[in-house]
């Protein structure tokens, strides 16, 4: 049988609405303010409700006009990522790229850059669909681009499993560490479907609430979608330590 | 195609896209810039096509483009294809229909 490794979380990266960060996630948190306002730049007068967890990405986040090509819920990840393997101090050499993972839990994946197309397509009578079309809607692309950043080479998945996908995806990373099929695993989940077509089939469900999010209220009257990410770095506990070791001198000189 | 474009404007707008995709001046471009040279590889090339295809609302056969290597080749093509006249297709390689 295979020993299993203790298996330790070493870094965290968080895009929502109460932050695209983690420190202004965590300072949103903790002076209990909420995320959920009315949703911008969709017209909501056709559906039950108006409000949900947007995610503003300041565009000084993404300089790159490849990533602000990328469909929201790709840069959600990527900034997510980018977050936690900093927070990490992950530095991955090219032996290290074979053997990381990135396991991402995303069910719906570019669902407003397709709906958007579509609307093109069959509204607006458009022929064309731009040619990166497939790789910015496929539920893989969050993690797909993750995985270029970093030219991380081990297993590179998605798991969709509805909103537990992320939980999911935690687990299977924790098992790839744990069993010593990675050393170290990029994961968590990302969402962003905030689009007319993606809300107007939350309506049909019946299930959003008009209001706000109550959870275990007796009054409470459905639930709120949100978009948003949240990443962390799984690793061994000795390879952490021994990063930690490295970096050790520097850190009391600096002190 | 809604009005004919001459050669020059099409260039211009061909200058116009892969300066835009290379974040590169378009004086620097002229008919006999080879793409390679320019740094344009193929998801750049897809972008452009992708968008003299939107602007001059024309379709470039897929055999057609990968056989464009210069900025002469799309221009002389797109003014073809703006003329209603076919663009000359290459012979395709062996084994080209199993691609995709």
């Amino acid at each position: 049988m295979v020993p299993r490794r203790r298996v330790v979380i070493t870094g965290l990266g968080v895009v929502s609405a109460l932050g695209v960060d983690r420190p202004s996630f965590w300072e949103a948190l903790c002076a209990g303010r909420c995320g959920i306002r009315e949703i911008e730049g969709v017209d909501t007068s056709s559906l039950d409700f108006r409000h949900g967890a947007q995610v503003r990405v300041p565009a000084e986040r993404l300089p790159d006009r490849e990533d602000q090509m990328l469909d929201p819920t790709t840069q959600i990840a990527l900034l997510a990522a980018r977050e936690a393997v900093a927070d990490a101090g992950l530095e991955l050499g090219d032996a290290q790229r074979e053997r990381a993972a990135v396991v991402l839990g995303c069910a719906g994946g570019g669902k407003v850059t397709e709906d958007d197309a579509y609307a093109r397509l069959y509204r607006d009578g458009k022929k064309r669909f731009h040619p990166m079309m497939v790789p910015r809607t496929m539920a893989n692309a969050g993690a797909s681009r993750v995985s270029l950043e970093f030219g991380i080479r081990g297993p590179v998945l998605d798991i969709a499993t509805a909103c537990s996908s992320a939980n999911h995806a935690l687990g299977q990373a924790f098992w790839y560490v744990r069993d010593g099929v990675a050393d170290v695993a990029l994961a968590g989940g990302h969402e962003a479907y905030l689009s007319l077509g993606n809300l107007k089939a939350w309506d049909a469900l019946r299930v959003v609430a008009p209001d706000t999010c109550r959870p275990f209220s007796k009054g409470r009257l459905g639930m709120v979608l949100g978009e948003g990410g949240g990443l962390l770095v799984l690793e061994t506990l000795d390879a952490a330590l021994a990063r930690v070791r490295r970096s050790t001198p520097r850190s009391s000189a600096s002190a | 195609m809604t009005d004919p474009k001459s050669e020059q404007e099409i260039f211009e707008l061909v200058a116009a896209a892969v300066a835009g995709q290379k974040s590169i001046e378009p004086e620097d471009i002229t008919l006999d810039s080879r793409f390679d040279e320019l740094g344009v590889d193929s998801l750049d090339a897809m972008e452009i096509l992708f968008e003299l295809e939107e602007q001059l609302d024309v379709d470039i056969p897929d055999q057609a483009a990968r056989a464009m290597r210069t900025v002469r080749d799309v221009v002389e093509g797109l003014g073809k294809l703006a003329r209603g006249e076919a663009i000359e297709l290459p012979p395709a390689a062996p084994g080209a229909a199993a691609e995709g």
